[in-house]
């Protein structure tokens, strides 16, 4: 009967252990991996990663594509992201700190390569109970072309434009470097 | 004092066996191997496997952000008949060409290094049956060449986004030539 009770105590510290460290430690060493890759580049801001930051930071690119990120954080209200792309293939995507693919778009579905997306938190359960209306919201719509509203208050927004020869990189980089990422009302 | 000395032996190991499996399952667990394309695994990052969490944990670890829900990615590191890639060998590449919006195949050798060598969409030529082929090789080749960064091991890494609709993705065979 001891030896039955131990055996389940380890089970299940085990299995505790195990699936907390699945769900909690990867987004934790994420973000301190992300602070080393991104260091001096402030949140709320738009640029371009160098080739061998690239390709670790989000591996579905090679160190000839293009990548721009904007490290958001929504603590101090909305935020305004101004794409300017080629026209080419490219994808835009919109991630939660904890991995979670949140928006994609890519350039048929904008049907344009200069748009603006308005990246917002959602509201909490609280806040949709007590909400009157939804006037605010339509009148933020007709000014601006998407908006994306998001639970968590930091992530990243990636755009990639994969390109088939490294000597395209600078071209294409001097297209998008004029994208913006800024707290909405600063620009 | 007996008590609490067995007590804490299995309070460590219940710790221990978490932490192991968990350290474990984050590179295995989150990938399936692709049906009919032996050797080719795919990371499960659909939102509704039960997988999941593995393969997005796996990424988030390694300071990554997981691939998009539009693109699949795909890795091997062993040939046709389950042999380790490794440098100091030839391997011969051979598939057919994908319709996809965009595809690279790549080699890396440390999973901390960037992809060594690339054959992509729009820089790779096809034959005349519209055949992906392509060889391997430290020394350069003739026709598509993918060269791995040393003698030692690689992985072999093909990225696929937006393939056409209702396509069946066919991945090139590997397989080993000359040492």
């Amino acid at each position: 009967m001891s030896k039955l009770f131990w055996a389940l105590t380890v089970g299940m510290i085990a299995l505790a252990v195990h699936i907390s460290y699945v769900l909690f430690a990867p987004a934790l060493l994420f973000q301190q991996k992300l602070y080393q890759a991104t260091e001096g580049r402030p949140d709320n801001s738009f640029f371009i990663l160098s080739p061998e930051k690239q390709s670790q930071l989000f591996p579905a690119s090679t160190v000839q594509d293009v990548v721009g990120v904007c490290k958001y954080d929504l603590g101090a209200g909305q935020l305004v992201l101004s794409a300017t792309l080629p026209k080419t293939y490219w994808t835009m995507d919109i991630y939660s700190q904890s991995g979670k693919q949140v928006y994609a778009l890519d350039d048929v579905q904008a049907g344009s390569n200069a748009f603006t997306i308005e990246l917002s938190r959602s509201k909490s359960f609280i806040d949709q109970i007590l909400a009157t209306g939804d006037s605010e919201d339509a009148s933020q719509i007709e000014n601006l072309g998407w908006r994306v509203e998001t639970s968590e208050r930091r992530g990243l927004a990636i755009v990639w434009i994969p390109l088939s020869d490294q000597l395209m990189r600078k071209p294409f980089e001097e297209i998008i470097k004029d994208s913006r990422c800024e707290p909405k009302g600063s620009g | 004092m007996r008590i609490f000395n067995s007590s804490t032996i299995f309070i460590v190991l219940g710790l221990v066996l978490g932490f192991g499996s968990a350290v474990h399952s984050l590179d295995d667990w989150g990938m399936r191997p692709v049906v009919d394309n032996p050797g080719w695994k795919e990371w499960r990052l659909a939102a509704t496997d039960t997988m999941q969490p593995y393969a997005l944990g796996h990424f988030l670890a390694s300071g990554s952000v997981p691939t998009p829900v539009s693109t699949h990615y795909y890795v091997r590191d062993v040939d046709d008949d389950g042999n380790s890639l490794r440098g100091d060998c030839i391997f011969s590449l051979d598939g057919p060409g994908i319709s996809a919006r965009w595809w690279s195949l790549s080699i890396q050798g440390d999973r901390t290094q960037s992809p060594h060598s690339i054959l992509s969409a729009g820089k790779t030529i096809l034959d005349n049956n519209l055949q992906l082929r392509a060889t391997i090789a430290l020394h350069p080749m003739s026709g598509n060449w993918l060269q791995p960064p040393d003698s030692g091991p690689f992985t072999l890494k093909y990225v696929v986004s937006e393939p056409e609709k209702g396509e069946l993705l066919t991945l090139p065979r590997v397989k080993k030539g000359s040492c």
